[in-house]
């Protein structure tokens, strides 16, 4: 019985090759969307759980209410604070991420993913010692521990131990373990790791004690099944307690578990850009989308086609078979069909998953040696194969023999099913293509927007942290500038698109010195170029000078220095101020924690607000300030039009010769930028690739219909052109049913895709305005005419250019 | 083998009902080859959808080999049928995607017969209907005429101890349409009842009753071979 099944269903699907070319390619590419997409997801929600105790380890953060900062690191006394105070907290580690120039001999690398770390670290984070121990790696401050590729770039095959390592050209450092590289699937990043007891020696005494210091990633294990809320709910005394009494009013902590972190953590500082538990989800919908349209389309071709199975089953049921065999036959046949389009899917994964793995930089892998993924594989087949096969095979095995074995009969209940899935997948498509395209009208708007400054033909660079700013800066800045295709150098603590997250506490003159009267504004140091530099016009007042570039710093018998400042209007606006009555304000920030040492500037410029970081973000409140050395020192190069290469060729010659042992660092601001919007950029593109399967799909599916709608009106045509019907009539005829299911699939899918494009959008501050993309409503829908249209009219074309009597002995 | 009382049945469209069986009376002894005539639409088809269980009567009674089915389920109806009753159709009604002998194979699988046992009635029932030496054949590669042979072995194969055609020559011309209704002959002659609708008063006189049927009534019973009518009874 079984072969007799098979055997049926093979011949049915060699012998419909159209029918069964649409299902079987729709459905494989309906599965390997499902599977790469799941790969994806299972690799995504795979981080961080790897770790030892990773279900009661949790990230500490931080978030300022003033200038509305959500941090990801906090203030490095608040760890050992933890832990001293309370008794859940088992343990608490520091991670310091950090960027510095590391040499040994000649070989010199500027290593970005080096860090500095509490020596208990390795009891959170268990990773593999390849050599070397543990608990003792950390413990003196010229200690460094390397990662397996960290180790070969320094030692190559030397067995590295006990070698030694130059940081930063300033102190030796001993290599005391190598371990395992961190595996991919984990929020943190580093590749070598150095000693927190470092810090106070190479940054100064009080840099473990500061609570202004918030850089410092603090981790804590709490004892299993312990409730965090519990933990968190004591917070805000903590503060009070060890920091401020209007803690409340200004900053709180707060936990996150480790392995939620990758794709619910989106804040400032975090060690790189997190996953989206949003993307997750959409990925996933979209997935199902397009197997869902495809076993749409074997439920439509099959029950199309029913006319030339229902004798079958009508010769079946009268020599004996129950309705329950023929369902059982029905749905075998389906699972073959799943079956083979399984096969070719997985073809098409094995082609395409390196790129999409490279694409997505995920290291995703599929191995069908692997037992787990065969048995997946596998019960995919049977539940689609189900599920695709159960509306086809219920109709199917309805079919009376007394109605069948006369002559053609076709429910008109199924046509209508019919069209209500056709509809279904048209809207999802029209949908999927509209959202492709407002993610690529929001990108382009990110990238074309007006950010309030000039970023063209900026190259961006960071000068060392252990060189006097000014012995190198001063020298550096004359160089570049007497190059005829160098426009202007300028120093910054930041460049735009680093965002402004570094902030400071301002009083306006004349106020009452208590803490609740503080503004925590953002500031950035700045050169007196900066604004001509960047294009930026003043509001009001002027820009610094020269001589206000440098001042001292407060002392016990000198406990008010005078210096400038200049607004931007939302930080006036802060103070209560318009611009014009900003200048020749004072605004005083304390430089000592006894609020007995000041800094008081007098504003003298205000400058419109500009976009520092990306337009997820709002614009900041910022004060710019006169440069210090204390904070990073970044320099942005204004390179004439044209040719840059011999810019370029003596910026690097410049660094060369005043920076021997730095290894050269420069980007482009604009490369900066597109940086931001590089994980938009993404989906955008994996929304496109999405919606073209989909749509791909979905007109495979129309065109099988519409091949078969036309078969099955062959005699009607073949009438009306006896009647007199031109051939146009006919193609009108045929193919005005299936304008109409377009239309209402465009009714549908309009509001839907305007509604949650509106939701995605909102992630933005800035949003490309709704006249950028209202287009793409009709753009889409022609669009999905279009295909439906030629794919109809084709079949329609042949059918009504055909002599009719050819129709008419057709049946 | 067939008692039917005061059978009827109507059809329904949404605003017109139209009487398919009045009241009809008929009986059938195991043995006999039933002729059923009468013009179109007279209620013949319908009349043999119900003697075959493919379709059921809105009321009076239908007793098949004693039992009254009348009211049995689709279930249980298919189980009777394919274990006691043959089809063969104007239209062959074979299945394309199958060849010859997968197709006259068919009502065994339903059966559960033995895999050797099946091959072998095929082969048999084949040569019997003298169309073996196209086994292996798709049904579009025949003529009508061999098409209905293998129709004829589709119905007989299981032995069944009735047998329905519903215009079996209908689409067969003369020759072809003789051939047929010798192998009906030959099986009758060995036993097995027949109920054949036909329009052809020809292929009627094969027949050993023939009952005329006009506006789903019966009209008259005629037997016209009266020697086979008495030996039919006495089989019964």
């Amino acid at each position: 019985m079984l072969s007799s099944y098979f055997k049926i269903a093979w011949r049915n699907i060699v012998g419909n090759p159209l029918f069964s070319a649409i299902n079987v390619v729709g459905l494989a590419i309906g599965l390997a969307c499902c599977i790469i997409i799941t790969l994806f997801v299972r690799y995504e929600i795979s981080y961080d759980k790897h770790w030892e105790n990773a279900d009661r380890t949790y990230r500490v953060t931080r978030d300022f209410f003033g200038n509305n900062l959500r941090l990801a690191r906090v203030a490095p006394p608040i760890a050992p604070l933890l832990k001293q105070d309370f008794a859940e907290v088992e343990d608490a580690t520091r991670i310091l991420q950090s960027e510095a120039t590391i040499s040994r001999g000649d070989i010199r690398f500027r290593e970005t993913q080096f860090v500095v770390a509490d020596p208990n670290v390795f009891d959170f984070f268990n990773l593999d010692f390849l050599s070397g121990d543990a608990r003792s790696a950390l413990a003196n401050p010229t200690d460094i521990v390397l990662t397996e590729r960290a180790a070969t770039r320094y030692f190559g095959n030397e067995d590295p131990i006990g070698q030694t390592l130059n940081l930063m050209n300033q102190v030796d450092v001993t290599v005391t373990a190598v371990i395992r590289d961190l595996p991919d699937n984990t929020h943190m990043e580093f590749q070598l790791i150095g000693s927190m007891a470092a810090i106070p020696l190479m940054v100064g005494p009080e840099e473990l004690e500061s609570w202004g210091s918030n850089n410092y990633f603090t981790y804590v294990r709490l004892p299993g099944g312990y409730d965090p809320a519990k933990l968190e709910a004591q917070f805000n005394d903590f503060l009070v307690r060890h920091w401020s009494e209007d803690a409340e009013s200004s900053s709180a902590l707060g936990l996150q578990l480790l392995p939620d972190i990758h794709l619910t953590s989106d804040r400032e500082t975090e060690w790189r850009v997190n996953g989206s538990i949003d993307t997750v989800y959409t990925f996933s919908a979209i997935a199902l989308f397009v197997l869902l349209i495809a076993c749409i389309n074997f439920m439509n071709l099959t029950t199309a086609r029913s006319t030339q199975r229902a004798r079958e089953v009508g010769v079946r049921k009268v020599v004996g078979a129950s309705r329950s065999q023929l369902i059982t036959q029905f749905m075998g046949e389906s699972i073959l069909l799943t079956a083979i389009a399984m096969l070719l899917a997985v073809a098409i994964i094995e082609v395409t998953l390196p790129a999409f793995s490279a694409y997505l930089e995920k290291p995703l892998s599929f191995s069908l040696a692997n037992p787990v993924t065969l048995g997946l594989l596998l019960v995919g087949i049977v539940i689609v194969g189900l599920f695709a096969g159960s509306y086809p095979a219920l109709y199917l095995s309805k079919f009376r023999p007394v109605e069948v074995l006369k002559g053609p009969a076709t429910g008109t209940g199924s046509a209508l099913l019919r069209k209500s899935l056709v509809v279904f997948q048209f809207a999802t498509s029209i949908a999927l293509l509209i959202a492709t395209g407002v993610v690529m009208a929001q990108m382009s708007y990110a990238r074309n927007m007006d950010l309030g400054f000039d970023k063209s033909r900026n190259l961006t660079s960071e000068l060392p942290y252990f060189v006097d700013l000014w012995e190198v800066y001063e020298p550096l800045k004359a160089e570049l500038e007497s190059h005829p295709d160098i426009l202007s150098a300028v120093y910054s603590s930041r460049v735009p698109s680093m965002g402004n997250n570094d902030g400071q506490g301002y009083i306006a003159e004349g106020e009452q010195l208590v803490m609740e009267n503080f503004l925590g504004i953002a500031n950035i140091k700045i050169d007196y170029q900066w604004f001509d530099h960047y294009d930026i016009d003043f509001v009001a007042g002027r820009a610094f000078r020269q001589n206000e570039m440098r001042i001292e710093e407060p002392t016990d018998e000198n406990p008010v220095v005078k210096a400038v400042a200049i607004l931007n209007v939302s930080a006036a606006r802060r103070f209560g101020w318009s611009p014009e009555e900003a200048i020749a304000k004072v605004i005083r920030s304390p430089m000592s924690r006894d609020l007995d040492k000041f800094i008081d500037r007098t504003i003298v410029g205000v400058v419109p607000d500009i976009h520092f970081s990306s337009l997820r973000d709002e614009m900041k409140a910022t004060v710019y300030e006169e440069p210090s050395p204390d904070y990073a020192r970044n320099i942005s190069v204004k390179l004439a039009a044209g040719d840059h290469r011999a810019a370029i060729a003596h910026f690097e010659e410049t660094w060369k010769k005043l920076l021997p042992n730095e290894p050269i660092f420069w980007q482009f601001l604009e490369d900066r930028f597109d940086a931001l919007y590089r994980s938009e950029g993404r989906q955008a593109q994996m929304f496109g690739v999405f919606s073209a399967f989909a749509i791909f799909v979905a007109t495979l599916g129309l065109f099988g219909l519409a091949s078969f709608t036309t078969e099955r009106r062959t005699k009607e045509i073949g009438i009306r052109k006896v009647m007199g019907a031109s051939v146009k009539d006919i193609i009108m005829l045929l193919t005005i049913d299936f304008t109409k299911l377009v239309l209402l699939a465009n009714v549908i899918a309009w509001p839907l895709a305007y509604f949650y494009m509106k939701g995605w959008l909102s992630r933005f501050v800035y949003q490309a305005p709704l006249g950028n993309w209202a287009w793409l409503f009709l753009a889409s829908a022609v669009a999905a005419f279009s295909v439906a249209w030629i794919t109809i009219a084709l079949q329609a074309g042949r059918a009504a250019t055909a002599r009719p009597v050819m129709a008419l002995r057709y049946e | 083998m067939i008692k039917i009382h005061d059978l009827s049945k109507a059809y329904r469209t949404s605003d017109v009902e139209t009487t398919a069986l009045n009241h009809i009376n008929l009986e059938v002894t195991a043995g006999e080859f039933i002729a059923i005539m009468g013009p179109s639409g007279c209620g013949k088809s319908t009349l043999l959808n119900i003697i075959g269980m493919l379709d059921s009567p809105d009321s009076g009674s239908y007793d098949f080999l004693g039992e009254n089915v009348a009211d049995y389920s689709e279930r249980k109806l298919a189980d009777i049928r394919k274990k006691n009753i043959g089809f063969i159709f104007q239209s062959f009604n074979l299945v394309d995607e199958l060849t010859v002998a997968e197709n006259v194979m068919l009502p065994l699988l339903y059966q559960d017969v033995a895999v050797a046992k099946r091959s072998q009635s095929v082969r048999e029932v084949l040569e019997r209907v003298g169309i073996a030496h196209r086994a292996d054949h798709r049904p579009q590669q025949l003529s009508g005429g061999q098409q209905q042979r293998v129709a004829v072995a589709r119905a007989v194969v299981t032995n069944p101890k009735l047998i329905l055609a519903d215009e079996p020559t209908g689409n067969l011309d003369t020759a072809n349409g003789e051939e047929v209704l010798q192998l009906l002959n030959q099986l009758n002659g060995d036993g097995t009842t027949i109920v054949m609708v036909t329009h052809d008063q020809g292929h009627a006189d094969h027949a050993s009753r023939v009952v005329n049927m006009l506006d789903g009534r019966v009209l008259s019973e005629n037997v016209v071979r009266m020697e086979q009518a008495i030996e039919a009874r006495h089989v019964k």
